[in-house]
């Protein structure tokens, strides 16, 4: 395991009433491309600012290696221009006043490297990031996709510890963002460096990272592997933002052997659903919970529901063709659950299926 | 996106944050200069002369002000004007602007400079070349039309409101939104309109819906500014007004002045109400500004340009026409006056002379007051670049506790009249030991003139700053630009075309300031704007206008030189 | 551009060589002789020590030059000429004075009320006792002897050296005839309603008039002038001589004649009478001299004022402005407004203390009674 290149204890920022970060403990290890991923105002963004010094933290400490960048208790503040940090803004930021040239070589003439030097280093990092030949024309005629490049060349110019990208696929169209997605990545690789990336794109935490933090209003709220954090999420908000959920609504009936419970389906599915136990005890029987399955775990049969453990009767009320697949509304009792079938489904609409919901998929929430 | 709200105080540690010792010296340094002889003349106001020549605490000079006959007539005289002319002045000032800066119209460039020729014009002799055309009488216009159409009486009377309305419209009014505005539309990236436009809205009103909410910050000190230029603007009233006994707010003031003696606390009690109407409005507009929407030139600036199709050459013609009007005209007026030898009299046996010329180029002080013209806006110029993107850097981008104040203190000076404001200055520069030997140099003057710009030079440059987005700094810092560095690499190179435009407006408001410098000349460093004044004094319009047409010349070629240097307004693409 | 530029240069320069400035040819200094010459010697001895003279005066080109001349006159004493009109002169003077900045040596300019103010602030000196040379101090060659010539109440501060007959009203008689208006009492007749001009009375010569009336006519006249005669006020000397020449407001009040009569000179055909008095007001106008306290270069400036009242810079002086000198042995500059010496109880001298109160009277109506 690699060891801790970048760490937070317990770092909040507040603006007045607001508390953009409210104790925030990260640790990053070196070499990872690590995701901090949330909607829209849950203080992502803010933590990498207090990460690059372009904000100061009203608590807690930030460091780097052994190094302190800022800690509060023992009032230190090391600025941003000796941070040793490259980042990439959303709006990449690239001075319009100067050359795509002179915009990577910026870092370098700041800290004092000239003539040849800086001629071959700036020349090895527009080729790495593939803008070989532009590096005379100016900053505004680039398109989105090569500003981006742009932004990333300067940010690796001078070899910084710590990649530090704010949404930086956000403004590129689909086609190019899944293209720079990869590229980043493989740069990444190349490269070793260790990047810390903020994003609201679900999708683009999970394929991207070797780590994500989800955030909620300020706080982590879990840490994971991608596919740990998708399949076993913690709380019910990373569950909803991560992927999508099948949800009903259940009453724990009783608990079996082979650490199984049986949870009656309430609400507007009726039945009874076997889960695998973990966590009831014999005063959970009766408790409200919730149930959770990924779509693409659903398993659908034909035939009627019959008394199968785990499947519920459900009809197809309409199956969109989506060219590549099909998109299939089914309801059950008063719900309608959306799944997806292969172009090649024999199913049609108006038909009715068992739909089978494998123990070891179902999740149990309490309510 | 976040919507936090992101202040940057570049933080160096926790010790005494040399940041904020410097912006605190600056407000000091500005508040000083500004609050000191504005509270003097606060003081005097309330000094009444009794008639024994004592002076007593009262009100009495405030309620002399405000009883003077004629007062309540004067203020919705002044009211009324104001509405008028923004009203009108305000479209055609922003159909003009996006024809400029966001179209593909030919020739915009020289067109633009059109524009900035019309705002060197001095515009005492333009308002009496309008006289000359359109006098009720002797105006050659009515005359031509009364032949052509057999009329009685010439339909157009410039001594009346509409006429005072027509001759602002045709000096300033238009011209300095129009060569305001025009930088700030360049700087609009262009992807807001084109998303109007793609959606099916037609131009004129994507710039309604789109171009001037973006605009917003902008227009509003432009507005704010014209506004107050008008409350204080009373040269063209007084020629224009006493016929028709149209008096304005500005005209109370300056009456109140042309007492023997000069009644300067009543005076000053009249202008310090305008700065009490005004607050509110600054603070809004201050409110406006702080909203973080309008930062339009980010990283990704593209500036594209509106295609004008079938309307290209018809619009071309009619803001060229403009230009033309608002340029050919005056200079013809004023090159007129200069080679007559009465303006305005045709047939005298001999109108036209070279004695004029002659007599103003041989005055011996012609070309000591030429010198001291130079001098004086060179000065201003380099004094207004060096502390005014300061001042607005600090109001606009760092989170010094005092910014607030520092951008209210930068709308005073041109809340107070020139006329108070130099009694104000005379104030100052005797009163403080520090500025005492200064007293009687070219540096008093430059300083006064600095002082009388600084309002519409810290607003240029912070709109500007508004517009640029804070992450091309950002960006240099994490890359390891210190401060310093930033400044000389980023944020002054990204500023130079609105540096250049504060410089213009800076060098040609301290080559026309009369009011606020008239109490400090002295022998020395008397510019040829005393000399202008002299002369109209003394009833030679036709020396004045050479004058006028000298400075026009000189603020001209400046604006040529900087030109030649490939200054151009807006960033390049 | 560069070419526009470099034109512009070569334009302005060889203008500005051409023509030099008219200095009018003076004559050397004054030949004094007798019992005066040692102590007018000894004067100018320690004037040329002091080198300099400080001066204040009206803005016109023409006082400019003709009382910068007083160098040719002593060379080796160098005038510094400020022009500046009293409004703004005055209230700077008394701030200098409150910071112990005492910088001036003389005032050329009329005895308005801020001159008293700074009389009774003790920032003059009386000229009279510095008057030394013989032709200055011989009473016979002074209209009305030399007390006259003082306008304050001491007869010493305050002197004024033109004497011109200030005519309330002028009247263009080329639209109205020399049958009507023929004398002031004229004004109030409604067939004049909306014809008269008077200069911003607030101050100068516009005042003058006004104080004239009320002084002859008593205040229900004025009043009843202001109220119903929709009285134009002009701001502006030359829009008023404008107005009255090309006859769009027939009647000026207030004005000089010098203002029209520069028409006169430039070609214009006018034909411009003072309505008739019987008793017309006597001003200098800005034609007087105050001394300061304290000045800097006192032996120059009582050079420079002696100077000043001689025949020889009168004579030139009154040519030059067209206003009529005091002395009385100085050729009549303009016909019109010479007063007569022989009739001096038909003039009264609007100018001086004591009318002040007068004035202030009018000033209050005008205030009053003009929008």
């Amino acid at each position: 395991m690699n060891e801790t290149i970048l760490r937070l204890c317990e770092v909040s920022r507040f603006y007045g009433p607001v508390r953009a970060v409210r104790r925030v403990s990260l640790e990053i290890r070196e070499g990872e491309l690590f995701a901090l991923l949330g909607p829209s105002g849950c203080g992502k963004s803010t933590t990498l600012r207090l990460v690059t010094g372009l904000e100061r933290p009203d608590e807690g400490e930030i460091y780097v290696r052994n190094e302190v960048l800022s800690s509060v208790p023992r009032r230190v503040f090391v600025p941003p221009h000796k941070r040793n940090m490259g980042m990439v803004f959303q709006s990449y930021a690239i001075w319009p006043h100067l050359t795509v040239f002179e915009n990577v070589a910026y870092p370098l003439r700041a800290q004092g490297t000239r003539g040849k030097e800086l001629e071959k280093k700036v020349q090895q990092v527009l080729d790495l990031v593939g803008l070989a030949g532009v590096g005379d024309r100016p900053g505004p005629l680039l398109s989105g996709g090569q500003q981006q490049r742009v932004a990333l060349a300067r940010a690796l110019v001078y070899e910084p510890r710590i990649l530090l990208l704010d949404e930086p696929f956000s403004n590129l169209d689909a086609k190019l963002r899944e293209q720079m997605r990869l590229e980043l990545k493989q740069l990444q690789r190349r490269v070793g460096i260790t990047v810390l990336f903020v994003t609201h794109d679900q999708e683009e935490a999970l394929s991207l990272s070797d780590r994500i933090a989800v955030m909620e209003s300020g706080e982590v709220a879990q840490v994971g592997l991608p596919q740990d954090l998708y399949e076993r999420p913690g709380k019910p908000f990373i569950r909803d933002f991560l992927g999508k959920s099948v949800v009903l609504q259940g009453e724990v009936s009783r608990l079996g052997p082979d650490h199984r419970a049986e949870i009656l389906l309430i609400g507007d599915v009726r039945g009874t659903l076997a889960v695998p136990n973990s966590a009831f005890s014999s005063e959970s029987v009766g408790q409200r919970v919730l149930v959770a399955i990924r779509p693409e775990d659903i398993l659908v049969e034909e035939g009627a529901a019959g008394d199968s453990c785990n499947r519920l009767e459900g009809t197809i009320a309409e199956m969109l063709f989506l060219g590549d697949r099909y998109e299939c509304h089914i309801r059950m009792g008063g719900q309608e659950i959306i799944l997806y079938f292969p172009r090649s489904t024999p199913y049609r609409e108006g038909q009715t299926v068992r739909v089978h919901f494998p123990p070891s998929a179902l999740s149990v929430w309490k309510q | 996106m976040e919507t936090v709200k992101r202040g940057f105080a570049f933080p160096i540690s926790h010790r005494p944050d040399s940041q904020t010792l410097w912006c605190t010296a600056v407000l000091g340094g500005v508040g000083f200069i500004l609050l000191y002889p504005l509270f003097l003349l606060l003081w005097n106001s309330f000094q009444v002369a009794q008639p024994d020549r004592e002076v007593a605490f009262g009100l009495a000079n405030w309620v002399t002000a405000l009883t003077e006959p004629g007062m309540v007539a004067a203020i919705l005289n002044t009211a009324w004007l104001t509405l008028v002319l923004q009203l009108i002045s305000f479209p055609v000032a922003i159909l003009i602007v996006w024809l400029l800066a966001r179209t593909d119209l030919p020739g915009k460039d020289w067109i633009d400079f059109l524009f900035w020729i019309a705002f060197f014009a001095p515009s005492l002799p333009i308002t009496l070349g309008w006289i000359l055309l359109l006098d009720p009488d002797f105006g050659l216009l009515n005359q031509s039309l009364k032949a052509v159409f057999s009329l009685e009486q010439g339909p157009f009377n410039v001594y009346s409101f509409w006429g005072i309305v027509w001759v602002h419209l045709a000096t300033r009014s238009v011209v300095v939104k129009v060569i305001l505005l025009t930088p700030f539309l360049r700087n609009l990236d262009s992807s807001f309109e084109e998303a109007s436009r793609v959606s099916g809205v037609g131009p004129l009103r994507t710039i309604a819906r789109v171009v001037v909410p973006l605009l917003l910050p902008a227009v509003l000190v432009v507005l704010l500014m014209s506004v107050i230029h008008l409350l204080e603007s009373f040269e063209i009233e007084q020629v224009l007004g006493p016929p028709s006994q149209f008096y304005v707010y500005s005209t109370m003031i300056y009456r109140l002045l042309q007492f023997e003696p000069p009644e300067y606390g009543a005076a000053t009690a009249l202008a310090v109400m305008i700065l009490a109407v005004m607050t509110p409005l600054i603070l809004l507009q201050q409110r406006v500004s702080r909203s973080r929407r309008y930062t339009t030139v980010t990283g990704q600036f593209h500036g594209g340009r509106f295609p004008l199709g079938v309307w290209k050459w018809p619009a071309f013609a009619a803001i060229l026409g403009t230009g033309l009007f608002f340029t050919v005209l005056p200079l013809g007026f004023l090159g007129l006056a200069t080679f007559m030898r009465l303006f305005g009299f045709f047939n005298l046996p001999d109108p036209w002379t070279m004695d004029h010329w002659q007599r103003v180029m041989g005055d011996p002080i012609f070309l000591r007051s030429l010198l001291n013209t130079i001098l004086l806006a060179g000065g201003t110029v380099v004094l207004a670049m060096a502390s005014f993107p300061l001042i607005a850097y600090i109001a606009v981008r760092t989170r010094f506790r005092g910014r607030h104040i520092l951008d209210f203190l930068s709308w005073l000076p041109i809340t107070i009249p020139g006329l108070i404001l130099g009694l104000g200055f005379l104030w100052l520069f005797l009163g403080t030991p520090v500025l005492r030997p200064l007293y009687g140099s070219i540096v008093v003057l430059i300083l006064a003139a600095g002082i009388s710009s600084m309002t519409l030079g810290v607003q240029l440059v912070k709109t500007n700053l508004l517009q640029l987005g804070q992450e091309l700094e950002e960006a240099s810092w994490v890359a390891g630009g210190s401060w310093l560095y930033t400044v000389r690499r980023v944020i002054l190179p990204m500023l130079t075309p609105v540096l250049v435009t504060v410089g213009l407006v800076a060098f040609i408001s301290a080559a026309r300031n009369i009011a606020g410098i008239a109490l400090l000349v002295t022998n020395q460093n008397r510019p040829l704007a005393m000399l202008q004044l002299d002369y109209m004094v003394d009833g030679r319009y036709e020396a004045a206008a050479v004058v006028g047409i000298i400075v026009l010349l000189l603020t001209t070629g400046v604006a040529l030189l900087a030109r030649l240097f490939g200054l151009r307004i807006g960033i390049r693409t | 551009m560069w070419i526009r530029f470099s034109l512009c240069l070569i334009v302005l320069i060889p203008l500005a060589a051409c023509s030099s400035a008219s200095q009018p040819d003076r004559a050397p200094a004054p030949l004094v002789s007798g019992s005066v010459a040692a102590d007018w010697n000894s004067l100018v001895a320690a004037a040329n020590r002091e080198g300099k003279v400080v001066v204040s005066g009206p803005t016109r080109e023409l006082w400019r030059t003709q009382l910068v001349s007083f160098e040719q006159a002593y060379p080796e004493i160098q005038v510094e000429y400020i022009g500046s009109n009293s409004r703004d002169f005055w209230p700077r003077v008394f701030r200098e004075r409150e910071f112990g900045q005492y910088l001036w040596d003389l005032r050329v300019g009329g005895p308005d009320p801020q001159v008293y103010e700074a009389r009774d602030r003790g920032a003059l000196a009386p000229i009279r006792p510095f008057l030394l040379l013989p032709e200055v101090l011989d009473e016979t060659k002074w209209f009305g002897g030399m007390d006259r010539m003082f306008f304050d109440r001491e007869k010493k501060y305050a002197l004024g050296f033109v004497s011109y007959i200030s005519f309330v009203a002028y009247v263009n008689r080329d639209v109205i005839p020399e049958t009507e208006l023929r004398s002031l009492r004229g004004l109030t007749n409604p067939r004049w309603r909306g014809r008269i001009v008077l200069q911003d009375p607030r101050g100068g010569a516009g005042l003058s008039a006004i104080e004239m009336l009320l002084e002859v006519y008593g205040e229900s006249f004025v009043r009843d002038l202001l109220t119903s005669q929709n009285v134009v006020v002009a701001n502006d000397l030359r829009q008023q001589a404008e107005w009255l020449v090309r006859g769009r407001y027939p009647i000026a009040l207030g004005i000089v004649p010098d203002a029209f009569l520069s028409f006169q000179d430039q070609g214009v055909d006018i034909n411009i009478q003072p309505v008739p008095e019987d008793t017309s007001a006597i001003a200098t106008g800005t034609g007087g001299l105050q001394f300061f306290e304290r000045a800097p270069h006192p032996n120059a400036a009582k050079v420079f004022m002696n100077w000043l009242l001689t025949r020889a810079v009168q004579t030139d002086l009154s040519a030059a402005t067209r206003m009529n000198s005091r002395r009385l042995d100085v050729p009549v500059a303009h016909e019109l407004t010479a007063p007569d010496p022989a009739r001096l109880e038909r003039y009264v001298p609007s100018q001086v203390e004591e009318m002040v109160p007068v004035r202030e009277q009018a000033q209050q109506l005008a205030r009053e009674l003009l929008p």
